[in-house]
């Protein structure tokens, strides 16, 4: 789906001041034409999508069940497969001295991970019962990608109707399946290669990294839309009252809503504008509109009362992603900074001799460097926490099961700027903790005197993060569902 | 023109239909080939005819492992609990037999005693020693191993119940030697028992670290007893061909032999598949049942024909064949290599792409030839068996010159046309004459080496910190 300026809405009748029947779509995109992707040919179409993961989505999204099913569950036995080979012919994966070839042949290899796979399959299901087990956890996985894809449909909506959203959700998510296959090769093999098993946090910042690509690869899988324009975005809409939800139709545009006593004025499509962030064009200018609306979301009162929201859909995913990644990153530099002050000196381990092989030389690399692969874990762990906040909290204020997301999603979206405050809260106060528990802890200057069943550290702890905690789940809850309340009987 | 412009994408779809029945037919074709294929051919042994000396060797080991399972307990060693006792069968001689040998109704060797002359007992080890000497002539006289493809397993016997089949066999060496002055009877009960050490060695499902016990076991008693009382020169030159000849005598034998090499060339690839008449074949994964050689992961009880039809996915007979012979050429190596190279060798070997491979299917972990872990055990085994040969000489020696010699050198060529080496250190075993009635054997060159593989305190004393044990003569039969 490609952004457009707001249209402004046609131009009223001057001589008789009265308010239209309806306003025009706001933001209408052209969608792509889609084509069907073949079962036959789903296989193939895999590496494209992998690669082109916003040019394909479209058409993935168009092709029929079969195919998706077809690429879901064969991808998903390879993917097993790859892990077995390793389960079989190495027995562990903490092998010190593995010998792997990272060049194979990728038909060999497929080949092996299927022959993995049913050596599994032979030796595990010794009858009925087993197979039934298997069944029902199949089934069970399946039905958890179902649900799994109601998550999905803020970031995938493009206006369409709920239904067809939260279906291409599915769909898409299937497809995505066929990204595990490299994900768990390159974990596998990169992993034994370097050794990072031998190591606690590397090999989790490995899979975190993958699974991180995996997530942006769905995420613009669903970034155009290809399909029949039905749905609220191509949609005339009738004007209503903002603040109480009254039909405006044929009202005099000085005049006041009949329900509620507001002014007509207030409610109509020119009050509101694109947000900063959406409206900037150029590095520079969406880095100083990041800026300008997350100040707007934080501080300014009346923001979800003037930005846009039947549009700029794109602008609006972007910012949310901007939030994770900027918010992965603070996490990680404060990491890095605890762990500084924390640790005093990185872990002094000897330079390997001259007689080292490079292997000897990569493990030495890693163990010092272990605390970067902490560090982004963190980072990791926050960015992604910050969009299932999101998308929890979406799930939860749009009428359970994102019924009128398609109105609601900007609003959303930009609403995740107020998460700074808890953000810089925590980040307060585990500085704090540590400050408290450094100067009175056992080996601080003041000592505090046990007392029978206290545990002071965790009291600390919870002290210093309770403002964060409330903020996050009360405060964040409540201005929210403000936002989204404003924006309610929106008419741009 | 707009004719043309109409027709045009109905010719398309209408190719693409045939195009798609035509992918359709190809690949409905193919599960049907293997389905019929696949599902109904057997693997090259069913579809062979069994010879009748098979079947005889199948009756023996038959009666063989229902007479092992038949033997009653060996009475453990009064002093030990029965719970130390099983697990640790070689606790047994360490406490019961190695203890003076003074006939006691409170001891344990009275008990023993007991235990050997019950009738049961006494004709159950008499069968088996018999059995043992007849598989052997069976198998010299095939020239082949006495295995069979129906029976890979040629004594299907718990751990448990093969080491009470040692301890009882060493119990009655013992007590022959001891009791009765019979050395040549003491002599074939361990010959017995070493054969059926060898049978077990070929099993699939045996631990290799309980078997190695029981080798152990055997071994230490023969030490022992050939210290205390001097053999008969042709006496002791049996019992040296029998060492050299029956049993691998060399790493590489020895090595091939506990890595089942020559069995799974010979035999598996006949049980596990097919045979199209020109060396190759595919895995029959049906044949794999609950007795198939994997080492690791659940034993399928029985699977059904439907699996064969992912054969094509494994290794073909072909390609198995040639990594066995591979790994049988990489041991081939093995005979000039000490154990400090030995090990490297076999690490390099273990961990190169071909050792393992999931396109082996099960029997992938036969293909990687031997354990790397547990290959100190043959080693080891080996090592005993070279100084077993020259104690056998030392001690027909002493029984034609009451005294033992003063250099292994006054062996060769009377006893032995040549001094075994010690194969740990490719270096010729250090030896003292300490008086008339002991001598001192031990690991050849000064090198620190591991204790686990010499066990040296049954070889004369050398070095010995953990038992008791100082070899008391005999007194010969008056």
């Amino acid at each position: 789906m490609t952004d457009t300026p707001a249209q402004s809405p046609p131009a009223r009748d001057e001589s008789q001041q009265l308010v239209p029947r309806s306003w025009p779509p706001a933001d209408p995109i052209e969608p792509v034409t889609p084509r069907r992707i073949h079962w036959l040919l789903a296989l193939p179409a895999t590496i494209p999508a992998m690669l082109f993961p916003r040019r394909l989505g479209p058409h993935l999204a168009n092709s029929s069940w079969v195919a998706a099913y077809l690429i879901h569950f064969s991808m998903a036995l390879i993917a097993f497969g790859v892990i077995y080979v390793c389960a079989f012919e190495q027995g562990n994966f903490f092998t010190e001295d593995a010998q792997v070839d990272i060049f194979a042949n990728p038909l060999i290899e497929l080949r092996r991970a299927l022959a993995a796979v049913v050596l599994l399959f032979f030796g595990a299901l010794n009858g009925w019962p087993e197979v039934a087990a298997a069944l029902l956890v199949t089934v069970m996985i399946e039905a958890a990608i179902w649900v799994a894809a109601l998550l999905l449909i803020p970031l995938y909506a493009a206006g369409e109707g709920r239904r067809r959203t939260y279906l291409r959700s599915v769909k898409l998510l299937l497809w995505s399946s066929a990204c595990q296959v490299p994900i768990v090769w390159l974990f596998t093999r990169l992993g034994l290669k370097l050794q990072l098993f031998n190591h606690d946090a590397w090999p989790f910042a490995l899979l975190a990294a993958l699974e991180l690509w995996w997530l942006a690869v769905l995420i613009r899988l669903g970034g155009r839309y290809g399909g029949p324009k039905e749905g609220p975005r191509w949609q005339d809409r009738q004007p209503r009252c903002e603040a109480c939800g009254y039909s405006l139709i044929s009202l005099p545009l000085e005049g006041r809503c009949p329900e509620c006593g507001a002014l007509v004025a207030d409610s109509l499509p020119e009050r509101r504008q694109p947000p900063a962030f959406a409206a900037a064009r150029g590095l520079p200018g969406r880095c100083v509109g990041f800026a300008h609306t997350t100040w707007q979301a934080l501080f300014l009162r009346r923001f979800a009362k003037q930005v846009t929201i039947w549009g700029h859909h794109r602008a609006a995913r972007n910012y949310v992603l901007l939030i994770c990644v900027l918010f992965g990153l603070i996490s990680a530099v404060t990491y890095l900074g605890i762990y500084r002050v924390n640790e005093g000196a990185f872990l002094v381990i000897p330079w390997p001799d001259e007689n080292a092989s490079s292997s000897d030389i990569v493990s030495f690399i890693l163990w010092e460097c272990e605390f970067l692969a902490e560090a982004f874990l963190v980072g990791i762990g926050i960015g992604l926490s910050v969009l299932a906040w999101l998308l929890l909290l979406g799930l939860f204020f749009c009428r359970f099961g994102f019924r009128d997301v398609a109105d609601r999603i900007v609003i959303l979206c930009y609403s995740t700027g107020w998460l700074f405050v808890p953000l810089f809260l925590g980040i307060v106060g585990i500085c704090a903790a540590y400050g408290i528990i450094e100067l009175w802890g056992p080996f601080g200057e003041l000592h505090i005197p046990e007392v029978g069943w206290i545990d002071y550290e965790a009291a600390i702890w919870l002290g210093c993060l309770l403002p964060s905690i409330v903020t996050d789940t009360v405060a964040s809850f409540r201005r929210i569902r403000t936002m989204l309340r404003h924006t309610r009987f929106a008419n741009a | 023109m707009t004719a043309t412009t109409v027709e045009n994408p109905r010719r398309i779809k209408r190719r693409w239909r045939r195009l798609r029945l035509g992918v359709w037919l190809l690949v409905i074709v193919w599960l049907a080939h293997f389905a019929y294929i696949r599902i109904t051919t057997p693997t090259a042994a069913v579809s062979r005819q069994t010879p009748q000396t098979t079947a005889l060797v199948e009756e023996q080991a038959d009666e063989l492992a229902e007479l092992i399972r038949s033997l009653p307990p060996v009475p453990a060693p009064t002093s030990i609990p029965r719970g130390f006792y099983t697990p640790w069968a070689d606790v047994a001689l360490a406490a019961g037999l190695l203890d003076e040998w003074a006939p006691d109704p409170n001891s344990s060797q009275a008990n023993a005693i007991k235990y050997i002359n019950t009738p049961t007992t006494g004709k159950a080890l008499d069968r088996i020693v018999a059995l043992c000497a007849q598989r052997q002539k069976a198998s010299e006289e095939n020239h082949a191993p006495t295995r069979t493809p129906q029976s890979p397993s040629p004594v299907s016997v718990s751990e448990a119940e093969y080491l009470e089949a040692f301890s009882a066999l060493a119990f009655r060496a013992r007590y022959r030697v001891a009791e009765k002055h019979d050395p040549a009877g003491a002599m074939d009960d361990l010959r017995a028992a070493l054969r059926l050490h060898i049978m077990l060695q070929e099993c699939d499902q045996t631990s290799t670290w309980w078997l190695d016990q029981a080798g152990l076991l055997v071994q230490r008693e023969f030490g022992c007893l050939i210290q205390e009382v001097d053999l008969p020169p042709p006496l002791a030159r049996e019992m040296v061909t029998f060492l050299k000849d029956e049993l691998p005598f060399s790493v590489t034998d020895a090595m091939i032999r506990a890595a089942r090499v020559e069995q799974q060339i010979d035999l598996l690839l006949d049980r596990y598949y097919t045979d199209d008449g020109h060396g190759d074949g595919w895995l029959v994964l049906s044949a794999t049942t609950d007795r198939s050689p994997w080492a690791y992961g659940p034993r399928p009880t029985s699977r059904g024909r439907f699996w064969n039809v992912f054969s094509p996915l494994f290794s073909s007979r072909k390609d198995i064949r040639a990594k066995l012979t591979r790994v049988r050429e990489d041991f081939r190596q093995l005979g000039t290599m000490d154990y400090d190279e030995t090990q490297r060798f076999l690490t390099t070997q273990q961990q190169s792409p071909r050792a393992s491979s999931v396109l082996n299917g099960p029997l992938m972990q036969l293909t990687q030839g031997i354990d790397i872990y547990s290959f100190d055990g043959v080693f080891s085994c080996v090592m005993r068996r070279h100084a077993l040969v020259v104690m056998l000489a030392l001690s027909a020696y002493r029984h034609e010159h009451d005294t033992y010699p003063d250099t292994l050198d006054a062996l060769s060529p009377a006893y032995l046309t040549e001094i075994p080496l010690d194969i740990v250190t490719r270096q010729p075993f250090s030896y003292e004459r300490v008086s008339d009635v002991e001598y001192k054997l031990g690991p050849g060159g000064n090198e620190s080496l591991p204790d686990d593989l010499y066990q040296q305190s049954w070889m004369s004393r050398l070095g010995y910190q953990s038992d008791s044990y100082l070899p008391r003569r005999i007194s010969k039969q008056p």
